[in-house]
């Protein structure tokens, strides 16, 4: 019970460091006895968070019970692929940069500590505003990711911002490249499980002018 | 210290209300939504013979959206009941219909079966004790999350299907006959307004013309300006709530030139009318009949004027 009360506070701590813009959050982190462990839950806060924003997508396409499920947990898996490269091409970037050997799972810990400000990511659920709102997260988050990378690397403020921003690039087009195919795929998926097709966003709706004129031809 | 710690309570609130707003549409649609918009009722015998046209041509319409003060379709702060009356009589080669509620999906008034049915039932009897009361603005901030609903483009499409529904089959109760060249004209006063406006989406797919008269109505860049006729906004000079639709919408910013929104006005499809002096609400605004302007009109008698100017040469 300790430990759980004493994993919560590292983890309020972390968040509260992050939001600070504090470079040495990292180093703060290792000194903890469950360092990674702190930097996944930040991410899974702002996980679970982000999920529920996008929850309207899913309730846009009628999606409830298991299926509603099965979806947070595709959107969840790509959100991590995401990030994933993110944290690789950083790692990868930052090595040859600054001629030093930093571990990948010390960069890694940094990217899911910058997922701090995701936390507040089911604010996106808001009319209207949730849209802007969500914008404002991400950018928060890559300046929550930029101080963390000057620490990390120790490369100073605007080479850090170099990476960082180079490393955003490369996740930016998988998921420009890759998107289009895995929502196909998706789309397909859905529609042979449920019978019917999907509709990716409620913009897409607007297309639904074949059911209004059934309507007035009915 | 117990301020600090109400204000909070009151963001906690709000916050909270706003997340929750768009619910009731989604709700709707994830669970009967596509059903009611492909089938559709059938239309019964009654409402059948109304649909046929006497004289075998077009009829007209203004359907009247009340601002968010509404309860129901027609459960209305008791100063707009005039203003209907009076336009049904201006407009006499209208039919002026006002049984659509813009605040809900299915056109469910608040004091309906819903879980806060009870908390609306207790603010509309307060409301009609003290038409001024505090607590009723809960009434217009619920509403107001609607009209936020409608202008999200995430969440638009939903309700904005839903409302045109509604709005088509009431123009179906009146005689509206499904496929004939009917003109409509959608009314909207206040948070009415943007509503109209999305669901001109919809009726334009269903083979609807619409136009839309915003009455100090709050609109946002919504991409139904692409099908609809023509929008004539009537406000006020001293209306700073129909104001404050040009500075919350960034798509009406001038910066926004591809916006829905610029574009209309570049197409020449925005009439601004400038009323004078009104207010939004509690004196000198679109439905007064007490004050008086320095031509002798009433408040609410110029607004009837200007609408049956503006539809004139249609008659």
């Amino acid at each position: 019970m300790d430990q759980i009360g004493r994993y919560f506070a590292g983890l309020f701590e972390l968040v509260g460091r992050a939001y600070r813009l504090d470079p040495v959050a990292l180093a703060w982190v290792r000194d903890q006895p469950h360092a990674i462990g702190l930097a996944v839950g930040v991410a899974l806060l702002a996980g679970i968070s982000i999920m529920c924003g996008q929850a309207v997508v899913l309730l846009v396409n009628r999606m409830a019970g298991w299926k509603f499920g099965v979806g947070l947990l595709f959107s969840g898996i790509w959100l991590v692929l995401l990030h994933v490269v993110e944290s690789v091409a950083l790692w990868a970037l930052g090595n040859w940069f600054s001629a030093t050997h930093v571990s990948y799972v010390t960069v890694l810990s940094g990217v899911l500590v910058s997922m701090a400000p995701q936390i507040w990511g089911f604010l996106a659920l808001m009319p209207y505003l949730g849209t802007a709102i969500s914008r404002f997260l991400s950018a928060w988050s890559a300046v929550v990711l930029w101080a963390v990378t000057a620490g990390t690397f120790d490369v100073g403020r605007w080479p850090a911002l170099g990476l960082v921003a180079a490393s955003w690039l490369v996740m930016q087009l998988l998921s420009t490249l890759a998107a289009p195919w895995i929502s196909t795929g998706l789309s397909a998926l859905f529609e042979r499980v449920a019978g019917r097709p999907f509709w990716v966003s409620g913009a897409d709706v607007l297309n639904g002018r074949p059911l209004i004129t059934e309507e007035v031809h009915a | 210290m117990i301020l600090a710690d109400l204000l909070v309570l009151i963001g906690a609130f709000a916050v909270a209300g706003m997340l929750l707003a768009p619910l009731e549409s989604l709700h709707w649609w994830a669970t009967r939504g596509i059903e009611e918009v492909e089938l559709g009722p059938a239309p019964s015998s009654l409402e059948l013979a109304a649909s046929r046209p006497d004289d075998g041509g077009p009829r007209k319409f203004v359907v009247y959206l009340s601002g968010i003060g509404a309860i129901g379709a027609q459960d209305v702060p008791q100063e707009e009941v005039p203003f209907i009356a009076d336009l049904r009589d201006r407009l006499s080669g209208y039919r002026v219909i006002d049984d659509v509620f813009p605040y809900a999906v299915d056109n469910r008034s608040l004091t309906g079966e819903r879980l806060l049915g009870w908390l609306w039932r207790q603010l509309e009897q307060a409301r009609l004790k003290n038409p001024n009361t505090l607590l009723a603005t809960l009434i217009n901030i619920r509403n107001l999350m609607q009209l936020f609903v409608c202008a999200d483009r995430r969440y638009g499409p939903t309700y904005n299907m839903g409302m045109a529904k509604e709005i088509h089959r009431s123009l179906v109760r009146h005689g509206h006959a499904p496929g004939s060249p009917d003109e409509v004209v959608l009314l909207g006063w206040s948070g009415g307004g943007q509503i109209a406006l999305g669901a001109i989406w919809y009726l334009h797919a269903m083979g609807l013309r619409c136009s839309l008269l915003s009455l100090g109505g709050m609109l946002s860049d919504d991409i139904a300006l692409a099908r609809t006729e023509h929008l004539w906004h009537l406000y006020g000079s001293k209306d700073f709530l129909q104001a404050s639709g040009q500075v919350l919408f960034a798509g009406r910013w001038p910066i926004s030139k591809a916006s829905p929104w610029n574009e209309a006005l570049r197409d020449d499809k925005i009439t601004f009318i400038d009323l004078g002096p009104y207010n939004h609400n509690v004196k000198q605004h679109y439905f007064d009949y007490e004050s008086t302007l320095p031509d002798g009109r009433t408040y609410a008698g110029k607004v009837v004027d200007t609408i049956a100017e503006v539809l004139g040469p249609r008659d």
